[in-house]
């Protein structure tokens, strides 16, 4: 069968296809997964997404967050030549922060419409979509959290007799916050294949045939 | 009036190569040949003519360091198709993923070792491709991390065997001269490094995105241009990442590879080019199979050709500034001028050619790699400086010019590779390298002036 060309046929692959194999393929295009064996790369995908799913449930039974960080949206500076950026999360000492770029919010909505999933992402669920990602962020960073995904991973890069030490996988982070953001805001589609269809957007240069690449002036960036 | 004229066509030089009128190497040219003319060299003859002394002798000027950049770059070559620098990242990714500072420092680390082998852009190819989203996959800011190739591959720049053969054969000291400042100089600019990492990474923290970027290889930006057929042919870095694909990581023991020729060079006194080849054999030898090795070590050569080919040509072109500069009729006519506004008193030289650092930026006339290879032939023919000083102060600015230049190349891929402007590098790296510079001339003083 030959790959699908265009952005409908993109569209199309994306919707079929499970959210592990498009998780392995996000980690695939990380320049440090280079090489690795696809079977590894879907097996880590999947241990991660269940690691998002685990700690969604576990953080719905939580109190509530009481250092919260403080939330910030901007509406412009989220669409840059070849990059779309939705959320990001910066932890300081001076205090954790979360920036929502409106403009991507509504350029990702686009895409979701175009691909026939905008039931799920009106622009509340995007937004909760995106805090909650970067939510997942933010606890990964903090309260041994990212040491749980270590495991969940079962990376081993060096082994002892009984002492293995397990090694960091790039991006399963990503993945983690991706599921624990579709849990939180209970969508159907996954953020994962929204980040999929955003992706095969840029290659194609728009959401839509017609559309023109996202070129607005690059906001300000850490 | 000869010193107002060259002094005048020096401006327009660095005006054609401000305003990117002129490439460097053709402006430099130009610039060869009308200072020798301003001085009254006459266009042919034996002895300090414009086509004689200043273009052909002039040319090959810097033969050895163009054979040293050739092979540096077929180490390089070799080193990026083996995967020993991306095998040396991932390795520093899976220890220390979790600490975005560990992972920094691990491939600033990186970057020294590349930048010890090899300069410019080909060096923060090596260690960046990998290393540049590796980071900010991590955490690290995307400016920080453009920064920390470009500091990485500055503080390797005292151990590059290439640039020990420029500043010998561009300034007229001895390697042993270079060596010896060189080796003194590392430890200021590893410090220097180390202090825009860790201070950095506190001040702008970790930083988690939902981002996507253009797929590479997708068309849609980056360095392929036009939109690819599912058909279509791979090109020669798909072709490579394919090889690497095949081979997976390299070996533990060929991660050694750019400890080689800085090993023999330090350690047993061989001389550059050999222990350069001993490094591209030894990379041969242990990171490819045995039956691939001699249609590898052609390939990568004939790639490293195309690597070599800008610095070479801008070697050319500094050779016949340096020739131009020195002919007899210049130096008479520029020593009195430099004399008048060159600090004699140590410290007022430190003074003065700190507060001239950001003259080595944007292809100023300070930068050693154009106008500054003539500044120096001057301040060095006209007595002003024992050579050795010059040395210094040039190797101090090398340090700026390396990391902070938005025109250099090695910052320009850096800095766009991460998803910022050159110009925000600059400014992120630029009061680190300002104190690596200031506090390079204070070592000049201390070596050379008092």
């Amino acid at each position: 069968m030959s790959a699908p060309t265009t952005l409908a046929e993109q569209y199309a692959r994306i919707t079929r296809a499970r959210d592990e194999d498009l998780a392995a393929d996000l980690l695939a295009l990380t320049p440090t997964h280079e090489g690795r064996d696809r079977d590894r790369l879907r097996a880590w995908a999947a241990a991660a997404l269940r690691f998002g799913e685990r700690m969604a449930d576990e953080d719905a039974g939580e109190p509530g967050d009481t250092a919260a960080p403080e939330v910030s949206e901007r509406a412009t500076g989220g669409l840059r030549p070849g990059e779309v950026l939705l959320a990001e999360f910066v932890h300081r000492s001076a205090g954790d922060r979360v920036v929502v770029y409106t403009d991507a919010l509504d350029y990702a909505r686009r895409v979701a419409r175009a691909a026939g999933w905008g039931r799920d992402y009106t622009r509340a669920a995007l937004r909760e979509t995106a805090l909650s990602h970067e939510h997942a962020h933010r606890m990964l960073l903090h309260g041994g959290r990212g040491r749980s995904l270590l495991r969940e991973l079962d990376h081993v890069v060096l082994s002892l007799g009984p002492l293995r030490l397990r090694g960091h996988v790039v991006g399963a982070d990503e993945i983690a916050a991706h599921a624990y953001a579709r849990r939180r805001a209970g969508l159907r589609r996954s953020p994962v294949a929204l980040t999929a269809a955003i992706a095969a957007t840029l290659a194609h240069r728009g959401p839509e045939p017609d559309r023109t690449p996202p070129r607005t002036s690059p906001g300000e960036c850490p | 009036m000869t010193a107002f004229g060259i002094l005048l066509a020096m401006a327009v030089g660095v005006g054609l190569m401000l305003t990117r009128r002129l490439p460097t190497a053709f402006a430099l040219v130009l610039l060869s040949v009308a200072i020798a003319l301003i001085a009254g060299a006459p266009l042919t003859g034996e002895e300090g003519s414009v086509l004689g002394t200043v273009v052909q002798e002039g040319a090959p000027r810097l033969a050895a360091t163009m054979v040293a950049i050739l092979l540096g770059s077929w180490l390089g070559t070799l080193m990026s198709e083996a995967g020993i620098a991306s095998t040396l990242v991932r390795k520093i990714v899976e220890f220390g993923g979790e600490r975005p500072s560990l992972v920094a420092i691990g491939v600033f680390v990186v970057a020294i070792l590349c930048g010890s082998i090899t300069g410019s852009a080909p060096a923060a190819m090596l260690a960046g491709v990998v290393g540049i989203p590796a980071m900010i996959a991590v955490g690290v800011t995307p400016t920080v991390a453009a920064g920390t190739v470009l500091v990485g591959i500055a503080a390797g720049l005292p151990l590059e065997l290439i640039n020990w053969q420029f500043l010998s054969d561009a300034i007229g000291v001895p390697v042993s001269t270079v060596q010896h400042f060189q080796l003194r100089m590392f430890p200021i600019a590893l410090a220097g490094g180390l202090a825009y990492i860790l201070v950095e990474m506190r001040r702008k923290g970790a930083r988690h995105t939902w981002a996507v970027r253009v797929p590479a290889g997708s068309g849609a930006g980056g360095e392929e241009t036009g939109d690819k057929g599912a058909g279509a042919p791979p090109n020669r870095r798909e072709r490579a990442a394919e090889r690497r694909r095949r081979r997976g990581d390299a070996p533990w023991y060929a991660l050694a590879t750019p400890l080689v020729p800085i090993v023999l060079a330090l350690g047993l006194e061989v001389p550059i080019v050999p222990s350069l080849l001993a490094g591209v054999v030894f990379a041969l030898v242990t990171a490819v199979p045995w039956r691939e090795a001699s249609s590898t070590a052609l390939r990568t050569l004939y790639r490293a050709f195309d690597v070599a080919a800008p610095p070479i040509v801008l070697f050319i072109a500094i050779g016949m500034l340096l020739a131009a500069v020195n002919l007899p009729g210049a130096v008479s006519a520029l020593t009195p001028v430099v004399t008048a506004i060159s600090p004699s008193n140590p410290w007022l030289f430190v003074l003065v050619f700190a507060v001239l650092v950001p003259l080595a930026l944007y292809r100023g006339p300070m930068n050693i790699f154009g106008l500054g290879a003539g500044v120096a032939g001057v301040l060095i023919s006209g007595g002003i400086y024992p050579a050795p000083a010059v040395l210094g102060l040039m190797a101090s600015y090398g340090q700026v010019l390396g990391v902070s230049d938005p025109t250099s190349t090695q910052t320009v891929w850096s800095s766009q590779y991460a998803g910022v402007r050159p110009e925000r590098s600059m400014l992120s790296t630029i009061p680190y390298t300002w104190a690596v510079a200031v506090a390079g001339l204070v070592l000049t003083v201390f070596l050379y002036l008092l």
